[in-house]
């Protein structure tokens, strides 16, 4: 390969001709202090409230606090070369973000730019970090299903396209595990996914784009990473930012899933911006517009009306607890603005149960209206058996005479629970979910013990698969249970070939 | 929350400006003030000296009469309640403000020019004569700064606006026109 000096000179010519010569009138201020990812600079007169700023060593900021004579200026990106005195000037636009179908598959910061190597983004559509969420008449209420793959979500807990469903708990509960094997379960199913990480470690980020690489996710998913080592501001608009590239698929109709993992990060690194831009200080220390921090955010995410093209942004935003403590001043917050929450506890983790959902405390306020009908008719006595079963667990640890009543329904709850368990990264399609608790809730699981009813569920997959595949047909393309007596007939039939391990 | 001291000084440069409007006496309340802000430059122990607060009102207002002796009334019944609402330590601050004031209903301006090379003043009140012309400002005002590294034009700086119209800002123009389209 040769690039002859010729070639060059007249490429930089052809540029050089389209340069335009005009003078430039730029509103400036000059920085009078820098401090950890904000700065204060006097003067800029006219600035706008979050306008885009340019320092003079191409470092971005955001005005943030507009005062007489002062601006509060949070730093995009570098801030070690800014130094007081500098001139930082107007840019007259606001913050935005490339998007559209060439970032995905990619990772990106918050900025856009992309931190996987894998070059430039060819993309010349950008969109508002910060943009007014849909109004009411722009919407329109949640009624398909969000297939997560995950039993105990899609039995108990159903998500819509469209709901906010927030998933709190202590750390190493599992929630990233979780939201990792919902993306992975929208493989096929027409859904963009976007997981913002934010200040997660970077081993984690990496950890978790593998495995979305190897089970084929990165093909429809977006990764938006702002590190733990990035400035405060990176973290702040990381989620707004990735917002904006999932409103870019919705406003066209298509269907999103979009990850904020997690919220609380994300939340103290607005309050370190706060304090540094000497906000005054609320309960805990954050600032008095963190609910707003959060809600204006997950207003965005809607079922817009069919007008609109019918596209949804269904939002599953993280919050991390300390010691189950769900009464803190974030959680409280986020779970008031949320469509419900999945509770993650740490003793049901430990003791085996996962995914670690605690049915007591997890709701969703969609309900059944984002479930296919065969999923409703199956999983409708599901909460009230756990309820019951848990109730019961306790008491049932004193005496040992049990009369046939309580034994039936401690049996049956040993069953759910371990039903309910499933290992990571194995989505289960709908169909098969529907076909497992159909088994359950009509007792074909009552003879088979408890150690062996993780085997017995895949072989039963493995028989449908194999024999009854117009069942699962069925349940898949109309959404209702097949003719009952065949169904019933198919898992008696299994039942009675399925021989339990020889103690 | 209190409000900064920028702004009340702001807000009695306000209140000064309307008074000597009033008055008819702008003019020539604008230049004792001028004349305050350069005895202060020369002494400033005099400010430090009326906020001090070992020392009585009595004894501050004794000094501070004898000092405004020459100047209008206006400004000296100004001098009195700056003193005596115990706000003379923002004295240059609303001298500042009531000058922004002044120069914007006279329509004037101050700005600086940088040069590579010195401006004849010819050329400087060419110069500002064509921005406040283009600003509908009555007259601009304008220093010049000497810079060798902008190699050659002018960048002119009026308030907070910027003209930058340098060979070193062009060229840093060109040179990232280059670096975006590859």
């Amino acid at each position: 390969m040769s690039i002859k000096a010729e070639e060059i000179s007249s490429l930089i010519k052809q540029q050089l001709e389209h340069y335009d010569d005009k003078l430039d009138i730029d509103e400036v201020g000059v920085v009078t202090y820098v401090g950890d990812g904000i700065a204060r600079a006097h003067g800029l007169n006219h600035v706008l409230a979050n306008e885009l700023l340019e320092f003079a060593n191409g470092s971005y900021g955001i005005a943030q606090n507009l005062e007489m004579n002062d601006v509060g200026i949070i730093i995009l990106g570098s801030f070690d070369a800014i130094r007081e005195g500098d001139r930082v000037k107007r840019t007259g636009r606001i913050m935005q973000v490339p998007v559209g179908d060439a970032l995905i598959g990619r990772v990106v910061n918050p900025l856009g730019q992309p931190v996987d190597g894998l070059g430039e983004i060819k993309t010349d559509k950008t969109r508002p970090i910060e943009s007014k969420a849909p109004g009411v008449m722009e919407r329109q209420s949640v009624k398909e299903p969000l297939q997560t793959g995950i039993k105990a979500i899609d039995a108990l807990v159903p998500i819509g396209r469209g709901q906010r469903e927030l998933i709190i708990g202590d750390r190493k509960t599992g929630k990233t595990s979780l939201a990792i094997d919902t993306i992975l379960n929208q493989k096929g199913q027409d859904v963009i996914c976007i997981y913002v990480a934010i200040g997660q470690k970077e081993s984690t980020v990496r950890t978790q784009v593998q495995t979305l690489k190897r089970f084929g996710a990165m093909d429809y998913t977006i990764v938006v990473e702002a590190g733990p080592s990035e400035p405060a501001p990176m973290l702040y608009i990381a989620p707004y930012a990735g917002s904006a590239m999932g409103e870019e698929f919705m406003y066209n109709g298509r269907h999103v899933l979009v990850v904020f993992d997690d919220l609380s990060k994300q939340a103290v690194a607005y309050r370190e911006l706060s304090l540094l831009l000497r906000r005054p200080p609320g309960r805990e220390a954050y600032p008095g517009d963190v609910f707003y921090l959060h809600s204006r955010l997950l207003e965005r995410s809607a079922k817009l009306s069919d007008k609109l093209g019918g596209g949804s942004m269904t939002a599953l935003p993280f919050i991390q607890t300390e010691a189950g403590d769900i009464s803190a001043y974030i959680p409280t917050n986020v779970i008031s603005i949320t469509d419900g929450q999945i509770f993650l506890q740490s003793d049901l983790f430990f003791a085996g149960t996962r995914p670690a959902i605690d049915a007591g405390n997890s709701v969703s306020r969609v309900g059944g209206s984002a479930q296919i009908k065969a999923m409703k008719k199956v999983a409708g006595t599901l909460r009230t058996d756990l309820a019951a079963y848990r109730e019961l667990e306790s008491f049932a640890q004193f005496g040992s005479d049990l009369d046939q009543v309580t034994q039936a329904k401690l049996n049956r709850g040993r069953r759910t629970v371990e039903v309910l368990k499933q290992p990571l990264h194995e989505p289960i399609p709908v169909e098969k979910q529907v076909v497992i608790l159909y088994a359950l809730t009509h007792g074909y699981l009552d003879a088979v013990p408890v150690e062996d009813i993780q085997r017995f569920e895949h072989e039963l997959y493995a028989n449908f698969d194999s024999s009854h595949t117009d069942l699962l047909a069925t349940i898949k393309q109309t959404g209702n249970l097949p003719d009952e007596t065949v169904l019933t007939k198919a898992i008696k039939d299994f039942a009675a070939s399925f021989s339990p391990t020889a103690k | 929350m209190a409000i900064s001291n920028e702004e009340q000084a702001i807000r009695y440069g306000q209140a000064l400006f309307a008074y000597a409007q009033d008055a008819d006496k702008l003019a020539l309340v604008q230049q004792d003030l001028t004349e305050l802000q350069q005895a202060l430059g020369a002494n400033p122990k005099f400010v430090a000296i009326l906020t001090n607060p070992v020392l009585a009102l009595g004894q501050k207002q004794t000094m501070l009469k004898a000092v405004e002796a020459g100047l209008a009334p206006e400004t000296q019944n100004f001098l009195d309640l700056l003193l005596d609402y115990g706000r003379f330590n923002l004295l240059l601050s609303v001298i500042a403000a009531f000058n922004r004031l002044f120069d914007q209903a006279e329509g004037r301006a101050s700005g600086r020019v940088t040069s590579a090379v010195a401006l004849s003043q010819a050329q400087l009140t060419e110069l500002g004569a064509s921005y406040a012309k283009k600003n509908g400002l009555k007259q601009v005002l304008l220093e010049n700064d000497v810079d060798p590294d902008i190699i050659g034009g002018v960048v002119l700086q009026v308030d907070d606006y910027v003209i930058d119209g340098s060979i070193k800002h062009k060229l840093m123009k060109i040179r990232r026109q280059l670096m975006e389209n590859k």
